[in-house]
């Protein structure tokens, strides 16, 4: 478990950097799930299911305030004119494109996978889930942001993730 | 004029391409955005365009499907199809050239990788 953890972790980190980069310019950084703020806004929330070759769960969680300033950035326009439209649909389309991501960089060049649609979801991730592989926590520009991917920790998922 | 269908089912996604396709060259060009497969062919079928940029992962009718759609049309068969997904490795971009793709580019997006992947498409 502790040997998947780390390839899922190393991993994780480069696509998170590099998605956040390229999608809105902004820098992320790791940290303890204790640096996280406490008090800032409530999180955004959204999942993504991988459905083959294996399935996993992947969960993104972002400070509103960090995708407010996303969308000012992306779509150009003031604080006033951002609607929960445009908030949401950057959560939902950042997911997406890390789960992308995630998988290219997981999988062997020769597998294909397949994607669920992101959804938006308004639960906590269960702190207890004997499925969690990987918890992630993030500061980009001082706000918050947590990856949680939960698989079960078959030898399907070892040796894919091991190829 | 060149006219150009984005189907994409994040606004987010559709927006950034036209941004960069913009920066690229394509400042002058007509877009049409499309939320889903669906859309994109009916607003194909409706008037034909130079360039379809399609996602694969859309509700109702995805990319892929929207992709045999336009190659089995004899009216829409020439139109070149850009897929620009976050499911793409080597194997799916070579299934999805095999099935008509012009060109296959991953998610994130930048100008410099739709230049790319545009280049034969620019210099028409």
């Amino acid at each position: 478990m502790e040997e998947l953890q780390q390839l899922l972790g190393e991993k994780l980190s480069g696509v998170v950097e590099e998605t956040f980069e390229n999608m809105a310019f902004i820098s992320t950084e790791e940290v303890d799930a204790e640096q996280l703020p406490l008090d800032t806004e409530p999180l955004r929330k959204a999942r993504l299911l991988v459905t083959a070759p294996i399935v996993i769960e992947i969960h993104l969680h972002m400070a509103e305030e960090l995708l407010r300033q996303i969308v000012e950035t992306m779509y150009t326009i003031d604080a006033e004119e951002i609607t929960t439209e445009q908030i949401l649909d950057v959560l939902t389309e950042t997911l997406n494109t890390l789960g992308g991501c995630l998988m290219t960089q997981l999988l062997p060049s020769d597998q294909a996978f397949s994607l669920s649609l992101p959804e938006l979801v308004t639960e906590e991730f269960p702190l207890a889930d004997e499925n969690i592989v990987l918890s992630a926590y993030y500061l980009a520009d001082e706000l918050p942001l947590k990856v949680k991917i939960s698989a079960a920790a078959t030898e399907e998922l070892g040796a894919l993730l091991k190829h | 004029m060149k006219r150009i269908v984005i189907a994409d089912d994040s606004g987010t996604a559709r927006m950034m391409i036209r941004r960069c396709l913009e920066i690229i060259g394509f400042n002058e060009a007509e877009f049409e955005e499309a939320k889903d497969g669906r859309e994109a062919l009916a607003l194909m079928k409706k008037n034909t365009p130079d360039l379809l940029v399609s996602d694969l992962n859309m509700p109702s009718m995805d990319g892929e499907t929207l992709l045999q759609w336009v190659k089995a049309s004899p009216k829409l068969v020439n139109v070149p199809v850009l897929v620009i997904s976050s499911i793409t490795n080597p194997a799916k971009t070579a299934e999805l050239k095999q099935k008509g793709a012009f060109a296959v580019i991953g998610k994130p997006i930048s100008p410099a990788l739709l230049n790319e992947a545009l280049a034969p498409f620019l210099t028409e």
